[in-house]
């Protein structure tokens, strides 16, 4: 994520990777999945991003954070040539995200009866299936929020957005989200 | 003591449309509790919302703050975490090696 660029030995180039990239890859694999739906299109952009890490290693600084980088280059790949590739369909409107945020609808009328109880009582197939049906922008906000904790800062980098644009699409994704749990639930006869 | 009940439970526009339209305060309250979701408030931000909760009995972002706990948690515990097969992690290895 630095301008400033090192120069590492190749022994050095090799101990980064195999000691800061590869402990990530198993939460890499995670994200890819989460992001494509399928586990062959997963595993060619987690192979692509080991490829760009290992080929811009130069601009990573040994002991800073690898998993950020890493998630940052798989981010971009996935946007530049594989949502085009596959022309991913759920792509949202960054400026349609943004501007609801600066419009009025910004108070809107937040439900809050869905009980604690019944969350807990949820499958992880029916959490699997929520979280898939956002779009992949609300869903990218979330995964590494709340499944791999990088703070809003690191989001803020490896999105390339503002905090306020990660605080704010992390809201709309989280209401987002508790209307599709809620819609399982009360299919599942919960009240 | 009634009033500012009532003025803060309100005021509490996370869950209730307080009738402002761009209301700051629901930016300011929104962004509070989400820190306190994700663990990232510093003591004054911790302090603040505990003095919010603790001024208003009814407060709905004490409730609202426990859902969005507990779909965290749901996402945390019950979602698989794949392991990436080990032929993927051979290639990666095998191309990085042959590049040097």
């Amino acid at each position: 994520m630095e301008d400033i660029k090192s120069s590492y030995t190749e022994v050095q180039k090799h101990r980064i990777f195999e000691r800061e990239f590869l402990p990530h890859i198993d939460a890499m694999y995670n994200f890819a999945y989460r992001i494509t739906y399928d586990e062959d299109t997963a595993k060619d952009l987690l192979q692509d991003t080991y490829y760009k890490a290992f080929r811009f290693i130069e601009s990573f600084h040994e002991g800073t954070n690898a998993k950020a980088w890493l998630f940052r280059i798989l981010k971009n790949s996935f946007i530049n040539e594989f949502r085009k590739k596959n022309k991913e369909p759920s792509m949202v409107d960054y400026q349609e995200v943004e501007t609801y945020y600066n419009s009025d609808d910004v108070n809107e009328v937040i439900t809050s009866d869905l009980r604690v109880e019944v969350l807990q009582d949820m499958i992880g197939d029916e959490v699997s299936n929520a979280l898939n049906s956002l779009a992949v922008d609300f869903r990218i906000v979330i995964i590494l929020c709340d499944l791999e904790g990088f703070t809003y800062e690191e989001m803020s980098k490896i999105l390339d957005i503002p905090i306020g644009t990660v605080r704010s699409r992390l809201h709309r994704a989280r209401n987002l989200l508790r209307e599709r749990l809620r819609s399982y639930a009360k299919s599942m006869g919960f009240k | 003591m009634e009033d500012k009940k009532a003025r803060d439970f309100l005021d509490c526009c996370i869950i209730n449309n307080c009738g402002e339209p761009g209301c700051d305060n629901y930016v300011v309250r929104r962004d509070l509790i989400q820190k306190i979701i994700d663990g990232q408030a510093n003591e004054e931000e911790l302090a603040m919302y505990n003095n919010i909760i603790d001024s208003c009995v009814n407060c709905t972002c004490r409730q609202y703050c426990e859902q969005e706990l507990a779909i965290k948690n749901l996402l945390q515990t019950k979602l698989d975490r794949k392991r990436v097969p080990l032929d993927v992690v051979e290639k990666i290895k095998t191309k990085i090696n042959k590049t040097t």
